[in-house]
Order: structure tokens, then sequence, then C-alpha cells
């Protein structure tokens, strides 16, 4: 954070968040949302009181994007924020001049409280922490009183430095020099939808049962159901007759406070590619299990983890590529993307795990749901987060088919675990 | 609660169909009620009218006027009348016409291309015939063109209903090409000489008949394909 007297303050963005507006445009953003589901109906003026009061909180999102000549930067944004009504589809590209700059939306349904996100100001953990304020902030209003614990961060309170951090920053990198060369992966068929649209499918199921059942191959609830989804798309993958036989591989966000402690809000996480490669022949869902299990065991370590980021920070501090004007790097890096980038994985499935919450604060809450915004390459991608029992799995799609999604809740089913889904289908 | 009888899912009592496989609800002890309150909002109406067809089609009808007009005001100001400008606007119609049901359709589109591309191509043909003179086009290109556009649309919508599959689509295709040679040729000769003749095209029917005739019968003989793969496989 860089201050200066009487003038704005403003924020550099961090490592992860430098690429988004780069790559962004007003057909696709990089988005995701939040959302409590509450137990009684939501009052619009009550929420928006709570977001202005928690907003002067969390300085890192009350900004909107400006141009540098290198770089884009965070400016501080003093208007008043104003909550929109949760209609159409969700996570939309944020428009220009849309919200007075505001880099978020918070939409209030008839029992829902959504948070949508850019992604440049903070990963799904950072978005959860504000969500839960917000909420908390509004049950105050509501005359409930929220205790400031379980991450309920205190709107009174002055922002913590520590909030505000590059937490990439903190990362040794002394004698890194690896760097990840990956091969491209199998990309699902599918009918892509015109711009701004987002089909979405809610798959929710109980937390024990998933649990029960992943324990029975020895694994944890993520490793589960990356390896049910890697299974279903490779079986997929093997009925088409003119795919290549590229890897099936689903990226799975790992969040970087694990491994350095940082209270930042901000981005904080990085990303780890598993599968399986049909060259080797032919796989058991067992087998599956086993290879995703000590794939993610070995990945979350962080020497593995690091040498991904150092490749990052290494290019973000490079003077020749500092210099670069920013047009001349938002093509470049717009191009390698979705050219590249987008292309070393199958899927996405972001697990935030269990939300924790005062429990005269979860009381209220039916469930949480976390969604991620299109993908700029056509295909369906996976959120998960849970809430006391209840685990919402959201698919989101830009493209028509839902193969995907049936095969892997169908296999679930098979696998004894009940499954209740809802939509956003006409 | 219901659930999908095809799935297992349990859904949402606000879906109508299983948004997995679209299988409508079946449930006579408690039928789909679309005045409950929906579980996430629809569509909005910016976002169903994010692409619409109608401005592809107009800024087409731009781009293409645009060089239509000077074509027109060059032959004028040249020639004091229409000498040549009438064949590249046919053509820029043609264009136009030949891109209607591609972005207006959702349905059939392939079938509605096919058919609008034929008549529009038949229409231009027909305006440089009644320009330049001739009598080719009713007498040779519009019964090819005809019926080229229904052999394609006929084999189209056979592959996609599943008749013809596998072998069967190049011994079809090179059928195709046999019927519309044959035709062609026949035309041509019986224009010209006033007779019903088969004259070259007999060097493209006879090995393309015999391809796809050999095509057809692997395709059709289980046991001849099991025995070719048996004897030449790799
Ligand atoms: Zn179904």
């Amino acid at each position: 954070m860089e201050e200066q007297r009487g003038v704005r303050q403003w924020f550099r963005l961090d490592n992860a968040a430098k690429l988004y507006p780069a790559i962004s445009s007003v057909q696709w953003t990089s988005m995701f949302r939040l959302s409590f589901v509450m137990m009684e109906a939501v009052s619009p003026q009550r929420l928006e009181e709570a977001v202005n009061q928690v907003l002067p909180r969390f300085p890192a999102f009350r900004v909107r994007l400006r141009k540098g000549l290198f770089w884009y930067y965070l400016e501080e944004n003093s208007d008043r924020f104003r909550v929109t009504e949760d209609a159409g589809h969700p996570c939309a590209p944020l428009g220009q001049g849309e919200n007075s700059g505001y880099l978020f939306r918070v939409k209030y349904g008839v029992r829902r409280i959504s948070l949508e996100m850019f992604h440049a100001l903070a990963d799904g953990t950072g978005g959860l922490v504000f969500l839960k304020c917000i909420v908390a902030q509004y049950l105050r209003l509501q005359g409930t009183p929220v205790p400031c614990e379980e991450g309920v961060l205190d709107p009174r309170c002055p922002p913590n430095p520590e909030e505000l951090e590059d937490a990439y920053r903190k990362i040794p990198l002394d004698g890194v020099h690896a760097s990840r060369r990956e091969e491209a992966a199998y990309q699902m068929p599918g009918t892509p939808d015109p711009p701004h649209t987002l089909r979405l499918i809610l798959a929710q199921m109980s937390v024990a049962e998933v649990k029960a059942r992943a324990s029975v191959y020895g694994a944890t609830i993520t490793e589960y159901l990356t390896a049910v989804m890697v299974f279903t798309l490779w079986q997929s993958q093997q009925r088409g007759h003119w795919q290549r036989r590229l890897p099936v591989k689903v990226s799975v966000p790992v969040n970087m406070r694990k491994f350095i402690p940082t209270r930042t809000v901000r981005n904080f996480a990085f990303y780890l590619n598993v599968g399986i490669d049909p060259k080797l022949g032919t796989y058991t869902f067992e087998e599956t299990v086993q290879l995703i299990h000590h794939a993610m065991r070995y990945g979350m370590n962080p020497k593995f983890l690091f040498a991904g980021i150092a490749t990052n920070v290494a290019s973000e501090r490079n003077i020749l590529i500092r210099l670069c004007p920013l047009p001349v790097k938002n093509f470049v890096l717009s191009f390698v993307y979705h050219r590249v980038g987008e292309r070393l994985f199958t899927t996405t499935l972001t697990n935030v795990g269990a939300v924790r919450l005062p429990s005269v604060m979860a009381e209220q809450i039916e469930r949480a749901e976390m969604m991620l915004g299109a993908s700029s390459s056509y295909r369906s991608n996976c959120a998960a987060i849970s809430l006391r029992d209840k685990l919402c799995l959201t698919f989101t799609r830009d493209i028509a088919e839902t193969d995907f999604e049936r095969n892997m809740l169908r296999f679930l089913i098979r696998e004894g675990i009940p499954v209740r889904v809802s939509s956003n289908q006409e | 609660m219901s659930y999908c009888v095809h799935c297992g899912v349990e859904l949402a009592p606000s879906e109508a169909r299983c948004p997995l496989c679209q299988t409508p609800v079946v449930d006579p002890a408690a039928p789909y009620d679309p005045t409950l309150p929906r579980e996430f909002p629809i569509r909005s109406r910016e976002q169903r009218l994010e692409i619409n067809p109608w401005t592809t089609l107009a800024l087409a009808a731009v781009l293409l006027s645009v060089p239509a007009l000077i074509c027109l005001l060059i032959d004028l100001l040249a020639n004091g009348r229409l000498v040549w400008s009438l064949y590249p606007i046919g053509a820029f119609g043609m264009i136009f016409l030949g891109i209607l049901p591609p972005v207006t359709l959702r349905k059939n589109v392939f079938f509605w291309t096919v058919a609008a591309d034929v008549g529009a191509l038949c229409l231009y043909l027909w305006l440089v015939q009644s320009l330049s003179g001739g009598e080719w086009f009713q007498t040779v290109v519009f019964p090819v063109l005809l019926l080229l556009g229904i052999m394609l649309v006929a084999m189209a919508s056979s592959i996609r209903q599943g008749m013809l599959k596998g072998l069967g689509i190049p011994a079809m295709g090179l059928l195709l090409i046999c019927v519309v040679t044959l035709a062609v040729d026949l035309l041509i000769t019986a224009t010209l000489t006033a007779q019903v003749r088969i004259t070259w095209s007999a060097f493209v029917m006879i090995p393309c008949g015999i391809i796809s005739a050999m095509l057809w019968l692997v395709h059709r003989n289980r046991a001849l394909r099991s025995e070719l793969k048996r004897k030449l496989h790799l």
C-alpha cells in the first residue's frame, strides 16, 4: 500500500491480480460469486446500509480500476455503494462505469445475499471474509448481536495493513529456477453460448455422506470429488471418436495461506493441475482416486507450489516486462492466457471448504453457495463450499450441453450419495 | 419431492425438467407447479437479446450495399446508363441471401442454408443470362443446381437421422457425384446435339460407381467387413 497525504489512496495489483484486467474484455471477465441463502427474506435497504458500513474496513475492495502507463492500479473510491437485485444470469462482466466503478456487486434475491467479485480484487478466501462481514453487519442491523469471531472482522476497527499486503511477495524465492512446463489438456466438447450467458446447476449433498464415501478410498472430499470428475471426464473422452488422447486434468486452486501465514484478503492462491493420462492405458475408479490422492499430496508441498509462483513473480519483476507499455502487456498476456493458460486443464474444481461462522449467525443461514463465472474457453467449471452438513457444488457453464454435470452427478448417485439439483434453466 | 426417473437426482420443486438430461418431471403425486418461486433468476431480457441476428443482418446489408452503390454510381457516371454494374450488385444480393438462414435460424439451419444458397445462385445466374443472352440457364444450370441441392439435403438429413453411417457416407457421396455428372453431361449433350447420349461423363461415372459399389458392399456385409479387417489390419 502506498499513501500520500491529501491524495487518494492507491494500491498496486498483486501478482495474481495483474493478469485479470489484462485478459478481461467487454464479453468476458474473470468473476466468481459467493452467496449465503438466509432463513428469512432479505431487506435491500438494510443490506445496502451494511455494505456501506463494512466497506471502510476493506480499503482493498473500496476501489476502482485505473490505467497507469505500465500497469493497472486500484484507486480509492469513496462513492456510496449500491446493492442490486439478483436478476438475470450471474457473474456478468463488469460494465464500464457500472456501480460507480466498484469491482464487485452485492445482489439481493428473495432470501439470497450474493457477492460477485472481479478476481483481480481477491480470491475465494478473501471474498468469503468480506461476505461474512457484510452478512454479520446486516444481521446486526436486523437486531441479532453477532460477535466478531470465527473470521468475522470488526467493522469499527481501523483496517489492518496486513490484510492489504501482496502476500506473493512474502514467498522465499532464493535459488528457485524451476519452470513448470505442462502438456495441453483434453477440452470438453460443447456448443458455445452467446456472451453474458451463464447456465448453472446447483447440486446439494450431505458433507457426512460424501466424507464417508471418500474415506472408503482413503481420500479427502476434494480429492474424491476431483477423482470423480477426472474419471467421468475420462470415460466420456473415451467414448468420443476423434478426440486426441490428451490428459484429462482438473485445475484445483490451492490456498497459499496454508503455507505462508498472512491475513491478506486479496489474492493468495495458486493452482495445481491433477489428472490422468489416457496414453498410459485404462483406469478403474479406485486407481483414479489413488492417483489423484497422491498427486495432490505431492503437489501440495511448498517447494513445488513456490516454484510455480516464482516464475510468475520473476516475470512480474523483470525490468524489460515492467518497462513494456500497458497496451502491449495486455495484448501479450491475453494472447498467452487464452491460447496456452486455459488449455492446460480440462475444468476447474474450487473447493472453498467448510464455512466457519459464529453460531448466532449460522442459525440464520440455510446454506452457502460458491460459483465461478464463465470461463473464456467454453466449458463447465465447478465450485464447492459447505456450511454445516450441506455441501453445495455449483456447476457453471457457457456451453449448452450438460454431459459433464450429468456424468459426474450420476456417478455420485451410483456411489450411494443422494443429490438434489436446481438450476437457472428456463 | 420429485426425482428424475433417468438420473436419480432429487429435483428442486421449481424445476419442470431435469436440468441434467431434460427429462420432464413425472410425479402424479406432486406435479410441476409453474407458480412456485425459482431457486435462481433466469436469463434477463437484455441477456436474451445479447446477440441480435437482425443487427448482424443490418450490418451485412450496410456493408454490402456500400460497394453496390459505388458500382452503380461509377457505372452511371462513366456510361450514362447501366452497363456492367448489375453483375456485382446481383452478386452482393446473392451473398446477402446466402447468409440469411445461418444468421437468423436456429433449427434446420443446413436445409435452409442449402435452399437459400441454391435459390440465390439460381436468381443470380438467371440475371446474368437475361443480361447477356442465351438459354443455358433453364436448359442446364437450373436443373443441375436443383438436383444438387435436393441430393445434398437428402444426404445430410439421412446422416443426421442415423440412416447413413460409416462407409455408407463416402459410398453415397460418390454416387451423388455420379448422378450430378450424368445430369450435366446429358443436359449439355441434349442442348447441343438434341440427342440423349452419354459422352464424357462415363469416365467419371465408371470409377466413382465402382468404388461406391465396393464401399457399399463392404458397408452392408458384416462378414466381408470382418474378413477385410482381418486380412488388412495394420
Ligand atoms: Zn435427469
